[in-house]
């Protein structure tokens, strides 16, 4: 009989994720000085279980570290050796290396068995000389429990150790009674916990297919709405019932959306570890400050971020702050501070990355662009200047460090926070220091945008990507036919037609009787001309490619209040086939 | 008739594991994340058979065993104990709680069944 | 003898039969939100109780009959391997079971689609009927809308 293993592999591996960062987050939070011996037994029950789990489900790279790091538990625990710093840095580190074993072993990648050698040897050395870490027995048994009292001190097994079980008599009852008061003592052990927060795991699709159903119902309900509004005598009652209806389904889908929602905790948590590490390489002295953490973001957008946050504050480390010395002779505290703060503002999620350092030097971030080719003009905002950090192909670094790299990571940064149709923006005071500001939808599923027309079909755009809408007057209008450049509150602005794009064929109305829509992407800003503006909704995104196949210029659909099909806008792309388009026409005209 | 086991631990793969294992031999299986939901169960339903980890919050193998004992009706039910730590020590400690036998970590689904029904055929 | 169902429609004069297997549901044509810079074959999308379905008009696409959109066209949803789409017919009749024995080879030109995804002719009730891989066909790079890839890593079977 053979079972596949395969099967719990990735539950095995969620528990052992947690492991992991449970463990991390009990040693750096310990104080070697004042030992909580309940932090003990968690750390050393967390590497027990993954030792006992990756055995036997096959993962062996994982099984010596963590057996080295229960023997050595083991020993604090009996308080056969007291815990120092030597021990929980090498802790630390070897907990870096499962975690690099861990996603060996979900990428399916080579497993570093020297570095696992050589960590072991080094947990090895930590143990008191004398004693060696318990050779496992591959046994099990049965004790065969003698008459005679004489020999109860050496277990009699029925079956050879060989086989790794064992009895410990023929399968009578044992004499051995316990004392009455222990099973009341289980019950005082409960009474601690009944107050702790129940919860329970639930597998992500269901609580997915519960965001969709939800969805689903959100879109019913504005048919429902937009049904009720076309009758002519509608009763008071109906109207009441919808109201009621409206409200509880927005009630729920409140609820559901923050069933998947996580505190920021997740990914904060790892930041003390990074600075310090950090730090502590470019002997700098730097203090994280961490606020906001109990704010959630959706569970899908956390994974996401952890990257480019991690950028920004390794740049903010390595950059932003100056050495030592530095701020010494500029009287600023010796120890920097790099604030991570999280706050929720409407619909979006806020993160700053802001350092006490040094600030942005805007001149030298100017020489670099026009060396790179990035801007061919000095008359840029201070907002301008340093929004080129960001851009790609760009780097101020002056020498490799191989801490942030040579800072081309910002571009894709803001990739990254785009992706998640956030945005991402700088401010930043000479000698006082920078702040990165991150804002990012509350969730990926659901998009707040505005309804625009364009030929009698109705197009949804993303409100973060929207600046502004107007509508034009002649003399703001371009005067130059094959170079439509709109010149709009002091910028020049390239002019796209979405009609042009999307409806060739159809009668385009004059810009001065339609609107004119400001419109910025990550990387581009740019004049948007549509019909016109039908108000905002909040829209269910919904998969174009999952029967059909990616359209340009859409980046999903939608289902609207009547329950026709509406496209949603990727304005990156537009832009991008614009331009396209117009340097074709300039290679023609 | 169908006998059931209990299988105690805190890891959610080896407690899927242990339970599709024995179920594929037509066992009814019941689990448990720690020694108080053990307890709970066991005093609500009875078990032909208890396998129980060690290490677990709350209440470990050890002290799920003493109080199982204390109970009339897994007074004589088998009770094994599962275990990383094959000191003879640990295996002293087992056989003083009232264990009937024990069984090392890690094990493979084949000697898994083999235990189950050594115990459960006598 | 392998027995299949079979649902007839007609596209123009000639009658066609599908795999019922693959069909989901059967509706009126309802309006559609075009999709910018298609094929003039794809109709667009719609809505089919949340999930987007793409509509192609096989009239139009092979050039058979009049692609007329009225009270009386149909709209076959079918499952074609992971997905969901629908095709515009002028109308469907019966269903019914054939042999694969009964089925002859099909018919070398004459025929509104080409010939690798036709399956043979049967006469059922009379008339003569196309079978169609209705499969192969919507799966073709004919009609564009899966890619070499999707084929490969759908095809399980």
């Amino acid at each position: 009989m053979s079972i596949d293993m395969q099967q719990f592999h990735s539950v095995f591996f969620e528990e052992t994720q947690e492991h992991i960062h449970e463990m991390e987050r009990i040693l750096l939070g310990m104080d070697v000085e004042a030992l909580d011996a309940e932090d003990i037994n968690r750390i050393f029950r967390a590497a027990h279980s993954i030792k006992g789990g990756s055995a036997i489900f096959g993962f062996d790279g994982l099984t010596g570290l963590t057996h080295e790091m229960e023997s050595i538990l083991v020993l604090v625990r009996n308080n056969e050796l007291s815990l120092n710093k030597i021990h929980t840095t090498e802790f630390l580190t070897t907990i870096d290396l499962l975690q690099t074993i861990f996603n060996a072993y979900q990428q399916h990648e080579s497993i570093p068995d020297k570095n696992i050698a050589e960590q072991i040897v080094k947990l090895q050395e930590l143990l008191p000389k004398g004693i060696n870490s318990s050779e496992d027995d591959a046994g099990f048994g049965f004790f065969d429990l003698p008459i005679s009292s004489a020999s109860s001190t050496s277990s009699t097994t029925q079956t050879s150790d060989d086989e790794a079980f064992g009895f410990f008599e023929p399968l009578q009852p044992t004499p051995v009674k316990s004392p009455s008061p222990t099973p009341k003592k289980a019950s005082e052990e409960s009474a601690p916990t009944a107050t702790s927060t129940s919860s329970i795991r639930v597998d992500t699709q269901k609580i997915d297919s519960l965001v969709n159903l939800v969805g689903e119902l959100v879109i019913a309900d504005a048919m429902l709405q937009q049904l009720h509004q076309t009758q002519a005598h509608s009763s008071e009652n109906l109207q009441q019932a919808l109201e009621n209806v409206n409200h509880n389904i927005r009630l729920m889908q409140d609820a559901v959306m923050s069933m998947r929602m996580l505190p920021l905790s997740f990914v904060f948590n790892r930041f003390p570890r990074v600075v310090h590490d950090i730090a502590s390489k470019l002997d700098k002295q730097v203090e994280l400050v961490i606020k906001g953490a109990e704010t959630e973001i959706d569970k899908g957008m956390i994974e996401k971020i952890v990257d480019p946050l991690t950028h920004l504050i390794r740049n903010s480390v390595d950059h932003g702050i100056e050495s030592a010395a530095q701020r010494a002779r500029l009287n600023k505290p010796v120890c920097a501070t790099v604030t991570l703060k999280a706050y929720q503002k409407g619909n979006n999620i806020h993160i700053d990355v802001s350092d006490d350092g040094a600030g942005l030097d805007t001149a030298k971030i100017l020489k670099k662009a026009k060396e790179n080719g990035l801007t061919d003009t000095a008359d840029l905002t201070d907002t301008q200047i340093w929004d080129l950090i960001l851009a790609p192909g760009f780097s101020t670094a002056e020498k490799v460090t191989d801490v942030s790299g040579r800072g081309v990571g910002m571009d894709v940064v803001r990739q990254n926070i785009e992706q998640l149709n956030g945005r991402i923006s700088i401010d930043s005071q000479p000698n006082e220091g920078t702040t990165f500001s991150l804002s990012l939808p509350l969730t990926m599923a659901i998009v707040e945008g505005m309804k625009i027309c364009c030929a009698e079909q109705t197009y949804i755009i993303p409100l973060t990507n929207i600046i502004e809408s107007l509508r034009p007057t002649q003399e703001q209008l371009p005067s130059v036919a094959n170079h439509p450049i709109i010149h709009i509150r002091d910028e020049y602005l390239p002019l796209i037609s979405l009609h042009d794009l999307m409806a060739p064929n159809a009668l385009k109305p004059h810009p001065t009787q339609s609107i004119i829509m400001i419109i910025e992407s990550g990387k581009h800003k740019f004049c948007l001309h549509v019909d016109s503006l039908e108000g905002q909704q909040q829209v269910v995104i919904k998969s174009l490619e999952k029967n059909y196949k990616a359209v340009t210029g859409v980046s999903a659909a939608t289902i609207m209040g009547d329950g026709s099909v509406g496209m949603i806008l990727d304005v990156e792309q537009l832009a991008h086939i614009a331009k396209q388009q117009q340097i074709a026409d300039n290679q023609h005209g | 008739m169908t006998k059931r086991i209990l299988i105690v631990d805190d890891s959610p793969s080896i407690r899927q594991m242990v339970k599709v294992t024995l179920a594929s031999a037509d066992y009814d299986v019941t689990a448990a994340e720690d020694g108080i939901e053990a307890l709970d169960l066991c005093l609500v339903n009875e078990y032909d058979f208890v396998l129980t980890d060690q290490n677990m919050p709350r209440m470990d193998g050890l002290t799920l065993i003493k109080s199982l004992r204390a109970q009339p009706e897994y007074e004589a039910k088998p009770i094994v104990m599962l275990t990383t730590e094959a000191s003879d020590n640990m295996k002293e400690k087992g056989r003083a709680a009232g264990a009937t036998g024990w069984m090392v970590k890690p094990f493979d689904p084949d000697k898994l069944l083999m235990v189950a029904e050594k115990v459960l055929s006598k | 003898m392998a027995e299949r169902e079979f649902l007839t429609f007609v596209l123009g004069k000639e009658t066609y039969a599908l795999d019922i297997l693959t069909v989901k549901e059967i509706r009126s044509y309802a309006s559609v939100t075009p999709i910018a810079n298609s094929p003039d074959y794809v109709k667009g999308v719609l809505n089919l109780r949340g999930d987007i379905v793409p509509i192609i008009d096989l009239r139009m696409k092979f050039n058979v009959g009049t692609a007329t959109y009225d009270e009386f066209t149909i709209v076959i949803m079918l499952h074609i391997e992971t997905r969901i789409i629908g095709i515009v017919v002028d109308e469907v009749s019966d269903v019914f079971t054939i042999e694969d024995s009964d089925i002859q080879p099909p018919p070398e030109f004459g025929v509104g689609f080409d010939n690798t995804y036709l399956e043979g002719l049967i006469e059922a009730n009379e008339l003569m009927t196309i079978i169609v891989n209705i499969k192969k066909l919507m799966t073709s790079k004919d009609i564009g809308i899966f890619t070499q890839i999707d084929i490969h890593s759908e095809e399980a079977v």
